[in-house]
């Protein structure tokens, strides 16, 4: 037998190596489908639940189909569950979260991404110190701001109002998006901002017509988290928002904790998924997209 | 001949560290200079100063008789070509060839006018509705000089234009922009730290060190005549051979060995410790060797065949040297023959200083 051959596979080398599967491939497998299974498994069991009346849910067990599935308490969850003491469900959450997003979203990103764009090129005195006090701000706990701000926002009338939410989202949401930003800006060739200004564009031309064509992609990431990010707020909302424009989660916390009569899990868990749906679909249609942005989010400062 | 840019007592520095360091300078009109040095010497600094990219610290830049040291980069008459070339990636080619004259809201007639010239004289016509994704480097490079063309500048400013290339297209492009600037007359200043390039393009070459230029000459005269050891160190390659020494009535002694230089033309008769310096191209070797005014015996060390010629590395008096030798000429390691060269070719330096003498 010559060496060549000499191999586990019997025969000579030659071409694509065969490919075997090892005992490490299988057990990669088997531990993501066991988390995969994990992760899924409350989404399920919520879903499920959503769809059965109330004698199934206290008669039978958790992982069971619904043996009559209805959507009754999905409807009812929109539109005719109680929140204290008023019984329009969660629809008028939805819309006043969809007028927060909606508003804060664009300030935000936009007025971050001029300041990434500002910090990245147009070097001032200062500027660096002026970067590290709004990277400073993301790790401020903003707990400690809360007072500070009513006292702030209620000096201008605007506390408990909508433009006063929106103004809080668009500030708190500047330090993470301007890093995001700048870090962007600084990974472009510098060279590309010179030769802009040798052309003769200004600030703004040179933001216009070079830098924010090239901008798109971090901007739909800046999006995503912007749009996930003041979806999922509870405490300003509640906070800030005034009675008048409480979004979806605050809503959902009102359903969930109404505590007259018997608790209707189906109602509560179809409650809880209407007002997850926004972000899940977020997450879904963006997917690469969402990875990016998380990517973006851990490099460097 | 008029002068095209003047800079008077330049400086510019970041804290305490300076990187340009009171620098004088004229170009005349039409010229090609070369700043030539290695990294971090300042060259690039200086064109940005030039440009107007970087603000100095002190001193003047005028360009055309305009002082122009606090004017806008786009008020000065320049146009820029980068290294990484810089081109609007979206875009076209077109598109980004107009910008500059967008910006400056040019009638579209003469927008239109200007850029096809530019795309003629640059034979990128059939590129103009593309964008630079789908170009090569080459072409590229060809857009990036056509922007600066179309502005119709006075002076053209060139950044490391040919490192991003190959080999082949960095020659071809080379040939290319020569015959630009002498079909355009224009000034031009052109950064690189590739001396090949220096030599074949540059009316002159100023060689910078630290901030401060070394030499500014025209290529013969650096090449032949270095006027310090950093300059002459620099330019060459292989580069040149050194051997330290003592100098006494117009005879070098170096262990031992004394090299009498003959015709030399030292400036006055200087005397002591020095350094002697001879272009490997100026060493002969064989029968050629005969010829050469001061020879001596010695053993072939290593061969490298170039193709076009052959480097070798031997000894004088124990110390390294090396020769390029004709192709045709077969050398081996090991092999003993004459080797011979003219002291007088080659360049003396004050040792302390380091300047020519």
């Amino acid at each position: 037998m010559s060496v060549a051959t000499a191999n586990s596979f019997g025969v000579e080398p030659s071409g694509p190596k065969p490919r075997r599967i090892t005992p490490a491939r299988i057990g990669i497998y088997a531990f993501l489908i066991v988390a995969a299974i994990f992760f899924l498994l409350p989404l399920a069991v919520m879903i499920l639940t959503s769809m059965k009346s109330m004698n199934e849910i206290r008669g039978g067990n958790i992982f069971a189909l619904p043996t009559q599935p209805t959507f009754d308490y999905w409807i009812k969850a929109w539109s005719s569950a109680c929140t204290g003491v008023v019984c329009n469900g969660l629809a008028p959450g939805f819309f006043n979260s969809v007028k927060i997003t909606v508003l804060a979203v664009p300030i935000s990103v936009i007025l971050s991404m001029i300041n990434g764009y500002a910090l990245s090129f147009w070097r001032f005195r200062g500027s660096e110190l002026m970067f590290g006090l709004l990277v400073f701000g993301a790790f401020v706990p903003f707990q400690v701001l809360v007072y500070p701000i009513i006292f702030g926002l209620s000096r201008v009338g605007l506390f408990g109002t909508l433009p006063g939410i929106i103004i809080v989202h668009s500030i708190f949401g500047m330090p993470i998006l301007t890093l995001l930003f700048r870090n962007f800006f600084g990974s472009l060739p510098v060279e590309l901002f010179k030769a802009a200004r040798v052309d003769g564009a200004g600030f703004w031309r040179i933001f216009i017509s070079v830098m924010l064509p090239m901008s798109v992609p971090i901007a739909i990431v800046a999006v995503i988290l912007q749009v996930t990010g003041i979806w999922n707020d509870f405490i300003f909302g509640l906070v800030f928002a005034g009675r008048e424009n409480l979004p979806m989660t605050v809503q959902l916390n009102n359903i969930v904790r109404t505590s007259t009569g018997t608790v209707e899990y189906s109602t509560n868990m179809a409650a809880t998924i209407l007002t997850g749906a926004v972000p899940l679909i977020v997450y879904f249609v963006s997917g690469k997209w969402f990875v990016r942005g998380i990517a973006a989010g851990a490099v460097k400062g | 001949m008029t002068t095209s840019v003047q800079i008077k007592d330049l400086s510019l520095n970041y804290g305490t560290v300076k990187v340009l360091d009171r620098l004088n300078l004229d170009i005349a009109d039409g010229e090609f200079i070369v700043l030539l040095g290695p990294s971090g010497c300042g060259k690039s600094t200086l064109l940005n100063c030039i440009a107007g990219l970087l603000d100095v610290s002190e001193g003047q830049i005028h360009i055309s008789g305009k002082n122009v040291t606090w004017e806008e980069p786009k008020d000065r008459g320049i146009g820029m070509v980068f290294q990484s070339y810089a081109l609007y990636p979206q875009m076209t080619v077109e598109r980004n060839l107009s910008f500059g004259l967008r910006v400056a809201r040019m009638p579209k007639a003469e927008i239109e006018q200007r850029v096809k010239r530019a795309a003629e004289i640059l034979q990128i016509e059939p590129l103009l509705k593309r964008k630079p994704v789908e170009l090569s480097g080459g072409q590229r490079q060809r857009v990036a000089i056509g922007r600066a063309l179309v502005r119709d500048v006075d002076v053209f400013l060139f950044d490391e234009p040919l490192s991003n290339l190959d080999a082949k297209l960095r020659n071809d492009l080379r040939v290319e922009i020569k015959r630009l600037h002498q079909r355009l007359k224009n000034t031009m200043i052109y950064v690189t730290h590739d001396q090949i390039e220096a030599m074949t393009l540059a009316n002159r070459i100023a060689i910078m060190k630290n901030g401060v230029i070394q030499q500014l000459a025209d290529p013969h005269t650096i090449y032949n005549k270095p006027t310090n050891l950093f300059v002459a160190g620099f330019i060459g390659s292989p580069s040149m051979n050194f051997f330290k020494g003592d100098l006494a009535n117009g005879t070098f002694t170096t262990s031992g060995t004394a090299i009498p230089m003959g015709t030399y033309a030292f400036s006055g008769t200087p005397s002591g410790s020095a350094v002697l310096g001879i272009r490997p191209e100026h060493v002969e070797v064989g029968e050629s060797a005969r010829k050469m005014p001061f020879q001596f015996e010695s053993e072939i060390e290593i061969v490298e065949p170039m193709g076009a010629e052959t480097v070798a590395w031997t000894k004088l008096a124990d110390q390294p040297l090396t020769l390029r030798a004709d192709a045709e000429i077969d050398l081996q390691p090991g092999q003993k023959i004459l080797v011979g060269f003219d002291p007088a070719r080659g360049s003396v330096f004050n040792a302390e200083s380091g300047n020519r003498i």
